[in-house]
């Protein structure tokens, strides 16, 4: 690996594509336009009549809110699990990689 | 063509010579130029062979078939081609010639295992796929990869153990090796199945794959997560097509790793869950086994390698320039390494099956199965681990990594082969999901299914865009589990913590019971000794009376042979 001393003027290249990420209503911005796919998605299923294999697959909204449900049920099940399984990062003592860091060529 | 010599050996040996010249060459620039060649040299080869079975020889009087050429084994072997030499040139850097060596004889292994005809050299193979794998573990030379390389081996091996005696067993009963459609009725074939659940990481036998997987080298971690699992995926298919009980299995295996990977620290980690989580979905294709199902996992398993290894280089590639793979120590690094990002976003984009990349053209045929051979239950629980998908690999590798807070890291953008191996990975993941045609080809079944029908689109938009909605929502609330420094305990804990602590509580109290009971015998001998001495002894009565010494120095003799024989016996 050459390991060049990296200026803190020059902007790598590909800076442009997140560039914009740093004005200040980005967050917002991104959020609204979910916001608004979101309910331009929501609101074709009650022009246009979905085909699936199961009858349920049809009803309008079916996928939105069992997304949004099962999304939640997800994040909401893995922190219950993680009271249970939570361990320290040295448990396991030096047989376990997860307290040494990496660097380097490996 | 057919004279030239290339294609008078199997496509497993193109690697092996390879290994064998890497080995002997010392300049860096040139192991690295045949790295990349030898997966192209041997795609050609495939090629050129077309279908049908070459290479057939006989070990004490059994066949082997080194070469079927089929096209179920075709796309695999065709896809480990372009994911060692996509591999391969991420690794370019990469000066320790062991690990150049290790991936070409794990790669050549995998790609003879695919291609084998019988059971026995897919024996030969599926243990040279372990051992040549754990050294890309061992090659980043700590006390804890050594220790992490060692329980994969012991894992790995155990898969071959159980496989030999499955096709023992099976030799016995048919007096056939061949590698082809078994039924799940007698014992050799239950350890086969056995077998390939181990290396394909069936729930409660998945655990070396996370254990291990995060402790590869950076370079090596992305050639693991290519071949060994999709190897097992093609055994699986090749010999349990159409066994349901791989559908439950399956549909667990898509389910579980979820919630681990969600609040797993360590993003290496996070993708060993969801690769495992991605299994489940071949699963389910295998166990269902009709046509369309099938094409299913061929074609998922092609994807899949594309996006698995660019989200595993993407992430390495972090590791690379900042020395750390955990969530907890990562974020906004897209300001200086925006070009990693960007492949990052494409492999999770994928993965999560976005419209228009490779995962959406490739998941939608097994679920498509599945609802079509009516199993509902198993098609809602394929459409919840699809949303699952998302919240680990699709929002929260690229999210924590490259965006989030800011980590005040500012690490350079990746090296240039890095780059490279990452922009073609990128490119064929974009490419497959637009024109998925070039995939369905290579699938071993005809392909009638357009993936981009408007229900389809809409409702795999509607999962997506919700369930983002949902983790935004969770986000803004504070709800979303904080990314911290700890592991979590998974089944590694019973033989890594428990099943040592217990053996060890029990073997200190065998032994101390063992020694208090020689120490008795020890102590009566001594006694014995004592009293023979004092008969015999120099300075016993009968010898000073006799003054015979000849017969001190034959009891002297006695005593040590006795006492060195006792010594062999009972230590």
């Amino acid at each position: 690996m050459v390991n060049k001393k990296h200026k803190d003027s020059s902007k790598p290249a590909g800076y442009f594509l997140f560039s914009w990420l740093q004005a200040r209503n980005s967050v917002q911005w991104i959020i609204f336009s979910l916001l608004g796919s979101c309910a331009i998605l929501f609101g074709i299923d009650f022009f246009y009549h979905r085909h699936g294999h199961f009858e349920i697959e049809e009803w309008p909204g079916f996928f939105a809110v069992y997304g949004f449900i099962m999304f939640s049920a997800i994040i909401f099940g893995a922190k219950a699990l993680r009271f249970f399984i939570k361990r320290p990062e040295n448990y396991y003592g030096d047989k376990a990689v997860d307290s040494e860091n990496q660097k380097g060529d490996h | 063509m057919s004279n030239l010599f290339i294609i008078q050996i199997p496509t497993a040996l193109i690697f092996f010579c390879a290994a064998i010249v890497i080995a002997s060459i010392r300049s860096q620039g040139l192991r690295g130029i045949v790295l990349l060649l030898t997966p192209i040299l041997a795609l050609f080869q495939i090629y050129q062979l077309g279908l049908g079975e070459f290479y057939s020889t006989s070990l004490f009087q059994m066949n082997m078939e080194l070469m079927r050429v089929d096209k179920l084994s075709r796309v695999f072997g065709v896809i480990f081609c372009i994911a060692a030499f996509l591999g391969n040139l991420y690794a370019w850097h990469v000066r320790d010639k062991v690990q150049q060596v290790a991936t070409l004889l794990y790669t050549g292994s995998a790609i003879g295992a695919v291609f084998a005809g019988d059971f026995l050299s897919l024996f030969f193979y599926w243990e040279g796929t372990a051992i040549a794998s754990v050294f890309l573990i061992w090659a980043r030379c700590t006390q804890a990869s050594f220790h992490t390389g060692m329980r994969y081996l012991i894992v790995q091996i155990g898969s071959g153990v159980v496989l030999l005696a499955g096709l023992a067993l099976r030799y016995h009963e048919t007096d056939s090796l061949e590698f082809g459609l078994l039924e799940l009725s007698s014992l050799s074939s239950w350890l086969i199945f056995f077998a390939f659940g181990i290396k394909c990481a069936f729930p409660l036998l998945h655990n070396w794959l996370q254990d291990s997987y995060p402790a590869g080298t950076v370079t090596g971690t992305v050639i693991l997560s290519s071949f060994t699992t999709k190897l097992a995926v093609y055994a699986l298919a090749r010999s349990f097509a159409g066994t349901e009980i791989l559908i439950y299995v399956g549909a667990v295996m898509t389910v579980f790793p979820i919630f681990f990977a969600e609040i797993e620290n360590d993003l290496r980690r996070v993708l060993a869950y969801s690769l495992n989580n991605q299994l489940g979905f071949m699963v389910v294709g295998i166990g269902v086994g009709t046509e369309l199902a099938l094409n299913g996992t061929a074609s998922h398993a092609f994807a899949h390698i594309l996006y698995k290894s660019l989200l595993f280089m993407s992430v390495g590639a972090v590791l690379f320039r900042t020395g750390t793979s955990k969530a907890s120590e990562l974020g906004g690094l897209y300001r200086t390494m925006p070009l990693t990002a960007l492949f990052c976003l494409v492999g999770a984009a994928s993965i999560s099956a976005f419209p228009l990349f490779s995962g959406f053209v490739t998941k939608s045929l097994i679920l498509d199965a599945t609802a079509s051979e009516h199993y509902p239950f198993i098609w809602c629980v394929l459409v919840f681990a699809s949303a699952g998908v998302l919240s680990h690999s699709g929002i929260k590798v690229p999210y924590f990594t490259f965006f989030a807070h800011d980590s005040g890291l500012r690490p350079q953008e990746a090296p240039l082969n890095m780059l490279m191996a990452m922009s073609i990975t990128a490119f064929l993941c974009i490419f497959l999901g637009v024109f998925p045609n070039n995939l369905y080809i290579l699938l071993p079944y005809e392909v009638a299914y357009a993936p981009y029908t408007i229900s389809h689109v809409l409702s795999q938009l509607q999962l997506l865009c919700f369930a983002l909605l949902a983790f935004t929502f969770i986000m803004k609330i504070g709800l979303h589990p904080p990314e911290i420094r700890a592991i979590n305990l998974d089944t590694d804990w019973i033989y890594r913590k428990f099943l040592p602590e217990k053996v060890s509580t029990f073997g200190t109290f065998a032994f101390k019971s063992i020694d208090s009971f020689y120490g008795a015998f020890t102590q009566h001998f001594i006694k014995l000794s004592v009293f023979l001495k004092s008969i015999f002894g120099p300075t016993a009565i009968f010898v000073r009376a006799s003054q015979n010494n000849s017969l001190e120095t034959i009891l002297v003799w006695f005593g040590v042979i006795f006492l060195g024989a006792l010594l062999i016996l009972l230590f």
